[in-house]
This record gives C-alpha cells, structure tokens and sequence, in this order.
C-alpha cells in the first residue's frame, strides 16, 4: 500500500496512553525480526477460515479496495484503532452513535477523496465509497449468518 | 548491533495537531493537567516523555489510529513485542483496513488468525556497507502476503 510518507518520522508527537492499554515507551529498537514475525495462522484455524476467505473474495468481485475501504471509515468519521462501545456492523440506527463517531456533522466527500489520496496508492484514489453494513446497499455476503457465529465465539483468541 | 544515533527532530506543532482535532482525527484537550496529547517542546530533540505517555506520529492519525487503543492494534503490538513508534504509516493504515473490512464489510469483529493469515511483519533498517542498522523510528513493518494479495 505504497503512498506518500516522506518525512512521517519528524511528525511526532506525545499522546497519552490512555488506559496504559499501549505497551509502556521504552524507546525500543527492532533489532531482530524473529520467525513467528513471518508465522501464518496455526494449520487447525486456517481449515477455520474458509467462510471469512470466501467473504473477501467477494468483496475483491464487487472491487472493494484499501481506498474504498478507508472512504468507508472516514465517511462514518471513524478511527477503526481506536475503542468503540459497539462494532462497526452493530452501528444502526437503533444505537446511538455518540461516543463512537469523532465528528457528528457528516465529512464531506472532497475532505473524504483528499485524505484518501494521501493515504493510499495514487492509483486508488477514484475509488467510489461502498456501504459499510448495516448501511442501504451494502454488499451481501451469503454465508454471513454462519460466519458470525464463527468469529463471535472466535473473538477472544486475540492475544 | 548500533542503532542510529537521533531520533528525526520533530516538526510537530500544536496548530497542527489542533488542525486534526478540527478534522475529527484526535480527541480535544479535555484535561490541562494531564493533557490528551502534547506536541514536544522544541527543546526536546528526541522523545523526552512524561510517564504515562507514548510516542504517535500524525500520519497515524490519518489512517485510521487512535485512543484509548482498540484491540486489534493491541493486540498487534503485543504480539510482535514492538511499541507503537516501531510502526510506520502503512502498516497502521493495513490494520485500520483490516478492522474496517471485518466489521464493517464481513459483519465480524476483527479475527486473528485471519490477520495472522494474511499479514506477515518483517524489520525494517537501514543498510550501511552491508551492514543492518536498527532503527529509531519504525523497524516493524507490517505486509500483506503476496500471495493473498490479489
């Protein structure tokens, strides 16, 4: 995902950990890149994965990219890092989004197209924005029913 | 294995970070005592924090980074055993995108033997002469696998 990063390293700055939920600064050097670094998913999950596997290739079809998928998140005015008290597929127009959104008046789709350009290869940047769920028009995934289930009970295997 | 000797001089400046506030990508100020973010004073030549601090860059602001810290990025930090100034720009866009895809395009919370499968990490230094010098800044790099890449 190349973009135009240069001189990012000089943009620092101090942030508060909020929670000490970050690991704590130590001024850490990466002096090695041991293996599990390159280790995929243990073989008996990966058999696990074909339903979520099949949900992305979908999405390639339907020309969802990085771009396309970043618009969706500046659109919502999201920081998908950051905590939310609900997932973004639980974002309805039951729940309040207070809290979770960091802008409440929409971003507008020329602010939306510029960060888009900076962030992403030059080449994506004409993508159109796509319905995140559970927005009209989002793309459908059939085995979705049988993949939430799955990853629901999946969600703790998180280190 | 030395290291490089500084850190880059930060060029971060309040308006500009003020400018990120307006944009809806950092929290406000809410508490002076113990302020969400501080820009370093230009005295500070590298990163010369309050304890309970860490160092971010703006440009993790941009794609898609911020506090209190989600689980999947904690989980990548803990993970790799790096903190959050060994990261660079495209890596942390790679994990906003990859959030945003589970829970938004697939309907799942982020997975981690799905990012575990798709995502690799290597160092990143730079070369002299042949030889591999760690960096101050960055030194993870966060890549899809090639061959889930299309």
């Amino acid at each position: 995902m190349p973009s135009s990063n240069q001189g990012w390293q000089s943009g620092w700055f101090y942030l508060r950990n909020d929670g000490g939920l970050l690991p704590e600064y130590t001024g850490k050097m990466v002096t090695e890149c041991p293996q599990k670094w390159a280790c995929g998913a243990p073989a008996e999950e990966q058999k696990r994965l074909g339903s979520l596997l099949a949900g992305l290739e979908k999405l390639r079809q339907a020309k969802v990219t990085a771009a396309t998928v970043a618009m969706a998140f500046h659109k919502r005015s999201l920081l998908p890092l950051a905590q939310r008290r609900a997932f973004m597929f639980e974002m309805t127009r039951d729940v309040p989004w207070v809290g979770m959104r960091m802008l409440e008046a929409p971003v507008s789709a020329m602010k939306i197209a510029s960060r888009v350009s900076r962030t992403t290869h030059p080449d994506l940047k004409d993508s159109r924005v796509v319905p995140m769920r559970s927005e009209k028009g989002y793309i459908s995934l059939v085995r979705h029913r049988f993949c939430f289930l799955f990853c629901a009970c999946s969600f703790s295997s998180l280190p | 294995m030395a290291g490089d000797d500084v850190w880059p001089p930060s060029n971060m400046t309040r308006s500009a970070l003020d400018a990120r506030v307006k944009g809806g990508l950092l929290r406000p100020i809410t508490d002076v005592g113990s302020p969400e973010w501080m820009a370093p004073p230009v005295s500070d030549r590298e990163p010369n924090l309050p304890p309970g601090y860490v160092v971010c860059f703006l440009l993790f602001l941009d794609r898609g980074f911020g506090t209190p810290a989600g689980r999947l990025i904690r989980a990548i930090l803990h993970y790799y055993g790096v903190e959050l100034h060994n990261l660079n720009p495209n890596s942390v866009m790679h994990a906003a995108v990859f959030t945003t895809v589970c829970e938004g395009f697939l309907g799942v919370p982020a997975h981690w033997n799905l990012w575990l499968h798709l995502f690799k990490a290597h160092m990143s230094a730079r070369y002299e002469g042949g030889e591999k010098i760690p960096l101050r800044v960055s030194g993870c790099t966060l890549q899809l696998r090639q061959a889930r890449s299309h």
